[in-house]
């Protein structure tokens, strides 16, 4: 049967509404993961620390002090507290964001799939978005969402007892300071993504900077004294993160050094997006 | 065999020839007891991807071993016999390359790992850049060429050598239309001048360019060898298709007709006489006396389907 | 052929190109090229470096151009070429996959970035899958794709948003002869059934010959010349291609009584007839020496012929 008699037609629009392509990225990207069993499950186990917060924190408040000792700084309903919760996280954002950010933008590169994208009316600006809605996404999903949950939880145990506090200024401060470091960890991530490009590379790379240079730089710092964490990349964060929540300092230099930094790797991280990100490869 | 050859063959063996060869790769047979002779002149080896042409090709060139079967050239089994390999070019597909070398500086390193002797050298290399219109960009590193010029360095060195037999595979990948018509002519005239030159090739009008003598696998067997003409003549359950554009269609139509060597006859869209006949020959011999006695004028005759492509689709359509 | 064609505003289709001129760095990649175009089949050809992929890239407004340079379906590409880019198809030579997607994700996304509603762009995706033959194949990973299903799915992303042009850049490259035919009579059915505007870039002049019906031809960044090529060209009546089976020399011998010269080229026997007379010599000298023609038809410029005659100057 010849192919042209199966008729090719011409669209006629619905009339529904059309997304914005930065929209349709994020979506796509977002709602394909959740498809995979273990990745649910993988999800599920980064919620367990906090329900295991959340049930220290009710007994803690039920049972009196020897559940507060016992619970330790689990049982802190403070921002500090908070705080730490979100640094333990790490470990969990380290593995969710490798497995969702790595091949996000070396998939398209691998096939010259970006060719396929920029003809297309859409920006460099709307890739990149999309792309980074996704692992924000992700990123939140395990860092301000327990936390934001934990904190209604903890005021309803403690019947309002932490006030304004607990309801109000640590969503807050979590939900701002989320919404920073993910945002630069995502595009970081993302330029990681579009500068390699076997995802084996990519993965490693990530986990070097994220849990790599943390231990590299504890060592350094044995010999070369407090400076040498200016290699602790997460740290950075953390670093500068204390401030807003009153915590104490991680590292021992000014904060300001931290915010410059992590400043610094935004900005490099969008430069190498903008060269590595093009409608055709560009051959020497 | 194609009919121009400049030299007669010396050898009393056949230049190349596949016995009852077969390959597979576990469970798969890729080639499956398979003979076939190939000799002086160019020919092409065609088939769908996955019917095993590319793993012949490689069987034939001795980049692999039957898993049974042998592969002999000029009588001798390849493999045993080292010296052969002097005697043969081969022009692969891949594109990985030797970024960093001047075309003649690659083009020469094929002579020295040969053995042939220093003041050859250059001589030797400049002919064969040459010869497929290399010569201004020789000494550039291959890393700047484009694609089509790597085809061609690719080619200089399969036949610095002067071989006997040149295995060339998709040989005019990335090249524009004045290089491939360039190299089409080299195949040729190498062709003429008594080399056997065997084309892989998908792109079949331009195999027809190169030679009326072909090898088709399909499913891992040879299922035709030899002129495409005589190929179409013998595939009997497709009667030959002859279009006539003539001044008077439905005269020539019903008195074709009433022929007995015509099956069958009706008018095109675009007015010509299309007749139907299982004995092609006999019909084109027939047809001039015909149409003369009838005193029927006829402008052109032309036979629809006995281009490669045409042949092609008859063995291996569905 | 009397085919429904598509009621659109002409000026809505055309692509118009005026003195575009274009330079990476330093040295100038087109150079003052114009032209015009409207939706059928055409050709681009030129040699490596020749300009072609920096013209397609020009008329896909992936490079900053001046304001009045290209004019693409009624669109500026220097001042909206995103605008322009919702009715383009663009059907690129090297990869052009979207790895860990099936074939109809990609498609249906592709649709979707476009411009079309979600919907819309899934039941479309389904569509021309089906129309460019995968049907069978549309749920499977396209990294599993063959380099045929390959290169169909790539026309099909091409094809989802219902473009006025495609612009495709080798699209027979690495198929089997089966795959080449069956992608060059979609890519004919399109631009001559279905009014879409076709772009061929190609090295290949048997593809362009089976498709195009115009040609452009770059060289060295100027556009050398733009031909339409007629599919019953421009016929030399005195010049007939002959090929047959029998007595050649005899055959030639008697062609010469009848006062034509035999020329050989290739297959063919060139036989170029004296003034006034027509083939009935050369059926009367078949006749008489018993030689068996296949085919007798008179020389038409190729579209081969025309692009070397172009390209020698």
């Amino acid at each position: 049967m010849p192919v042209y008699e199966r008729g090719y037609r011409h669209w006629e629009p619905s009339g529904r509404r059309e997304a914005a392509p930065w929209w349709v990225i994020a979506r796509r990207g977002i709602l394909a993961p959740l498809r995979t069993r273990r990745f649910l499950a993988l999800l599920l186990l980064a919620w367990v620390p906090a329900v295991v917060k959340g049930v220290i924190l009710y007994f803690s408040f039920q049972a009196g002090d020897l559940m507060k000792l016992l619970g330790g700084s689990w049982s802190a309903v403070d921002a500090p507290g908070f705080f730490a919760f979100l640094e333990k996280q790490r470990g969990f954002v380290l593995i969710v964001l490798a497995i969702i950010g790595t091949p996000l933008v070396a998939r398209d590169r691998s096939e010259n799939g970006l060719a396929l994208y920029f003809a297309r009316p859409l920006t460099l600006r709307d890739y990149v978005l999309g792309k980074l809605l996704i692992v924000l996404f992700y990123f939140l999903i395990v860092t301000l969402a327990p936390v934001l949950l934990l904190a209604l939880f903890g005021y309803l145990v403690t019947s309002g007892a932490t006030g304004l506090d607990m309801l109000l200024l640590t969503p807050l401060r979590a939900t701002v300071y989320c919404l920073l470091v993910g945002t630069s960890l995502g595009l970081v991530l993302l330029a990681l993504s579009a500068a390699g490009r076997r995802t084996v590379f990519i993965a490693m790379s990530w986990l070097l900077l994220f849990a790599g240079s943390a231990l590299v730089a504890k060592i350094l710092a044995l010999f070369g004294g407090p400076w040498m964490k200016l290699l602790d990349f997460p740290a950075q964060y953390e670093h500068a993160g204390s401030l807003l929540f009153g915590a104490k300092a991680p590292l021992e230099y000014p904060r300001l050094i931290s915010c410059l930094l992590i400043a610094g790797y935004t900005v490099g991280a969008w430069a190498v997006l903008r060269r590595r990100i093009r409608p055709v490869e560009v051959v020497s | 065999m194609s009919p121009d050859i400049a030299r007669p063959v010396t050898t009393p063996f056949p230049v190349l020839q596949a016995r009852r060869v077969s390959k597979w790769f576990g469970e798969v047979i890729a080639v499956n007891d398979s003979s076939l002779t190939v000799g002086p002149g160019v020919t092409g080896l065609l088939g769908l991807n996955g019917a095993g042409k590319t793993t012949l090709f490689k069987l034939l060139s001795g980049l692999i071993e039957p898993s049974q079967g042998e592969v002999l050239i000029f009588g001798q089994r390849l493999r045993r016999e080292v010296g052969l390999f002097r005697r043969i070019g081969f022009c692969p597909e891949s594109e990985a390359m030797h970024d960093w070398l001047t075309g003649r500086e690659f083009v020469s390193l094929m002579l020295r790992l040969m053995g042939v002797p220093g003041p050859e050298i250059a001589p030797r290399t400049a002919a064969a850049l040459d010869r497929v219109h290399l010569a201004d960009a020789a000494d550039r590193r291959i890393g700047s060429y484009s694609k089509g010029m790597r085809q061609k360095i690719k080619m200089a060195q399969a036949l610095v050598h002067d071989p006997d037999i040149i295995f060339l595979d998709e040989p005019l990948n990335g090249m524009d239309p004045v290089a491939r018509h360039e190299i089409i002519a080299l195949v040729k005239q190498l062709g003429a001048a008594g080399k056997t030159v065997l084309v892989s090739s998908h792109i079949l009008p331009e195999i027809e360019e190169m030679t009326r003598n072909i090898v088709l696998i399909h499913h891992g067997k040879v299922l035709a060898e030899g002129d495409v003409t005589e190929i179409r003549d013998k595939i009997h359950d497709h009667p030959t298709i002859v279009a006539l554009s003539a001044p008077e269609p439905r005269r020539l139509a019903s008195f074709l007709a009433g022929r007995e060597l015509v099956m069958g006859v009706e008018l095109d869209e675009r007015g010509r006489v299309v007749a139907r006949t299982d004995h092609a020959v006999a019909f084109y011999r027939a047809l001039p006396g015909w149409l003369l006695a009838e005193k029927l004028a006829v402008d052109e005759i032309e036979t629809l389907d006995d281009s490669l492509q045409a042949v092609f689709d008859y063995l291996v359509g569905d | 052929m009397d085919v429904p064609q598509r009621e659109v505003n002409t000026t809505e289709t055309s692509i118009s190109v005026r003195n575009l001129s274009f330079a990476y760095v330093a040295a100038p990649v087109l150079r003052e090229v114009t032209f015009s175009l409207k939706p059928g089949a055409v050709g681009l050809l030129g040699p490596n470096g020749s300009g072609k992929t920096t013209l397609l890239r020009a008329l896909l407004g992936h490079l900053p151009l001046a304001p009045g340079a290209a004019n693409v379906l009624g669109h500026d590409m220097a001042l909206s070429p995103r605008a322009a880019r919702r009715r383009l198809g663009w059907m690129p030579e090297r990869g052009g996959i979207l790895p860990g997607m099936s074939g109809v994700g990609m498609v249906s996304y592709l649709g979707e970035l476009s411009g079309m509603p979600a919907r819309d762009a899934l039941q479309r995706a389904h569509e021309v899958i089906d129309y460019v033959g995968l049907a069978e194949e549309r749920y499977r990973p396209v990294l599993d794709y063959s380099q045929g299903m390959r290169q169909r799915i790539k026309l099909a992303q091409a094809l989802v948003h219902d473009p006025a042009w495609i612009f495709l850049d080798e699209p027979t490259s690495g198929l089997d002869p089966k795959g080449r035919v069956a992608m060059l009579e979609l890519v004919r059915d399109l631009a001559v059934n279905k009014g879409l505007g076709v772009l061929l870039s190609t090295h290949l002049l048997p593809d362009v010959q089976a498709v195009c019906t115009e040609i452009l031809v770059l060289r060295e960044g100027r556009l050398l010349a733009h031909e339409r090529v007629a599919a019953d060209g421009a016929a030399a009546a005195r010049v007939f291609e002959v090929e047959g089976v029998g007595d050649e020399d005899a055959f030639t011998a008697r062609l010469g009584v009848g006062g034509a010269t035999v020329v050989r080229e290739g297959r063919f026997a060139l036989v170029t007839l004296r003034d006034g007379r027509g083939a009935d010599v050369i059926l009367e000298a078949a006749a008489a020496t018993g030689f068996a023609m296949r085919r007798m038809r008179r020389q038409v410029a190729t579209l081969e012929d025309v692009f070397f005659d172009i390209v020698k100057e």
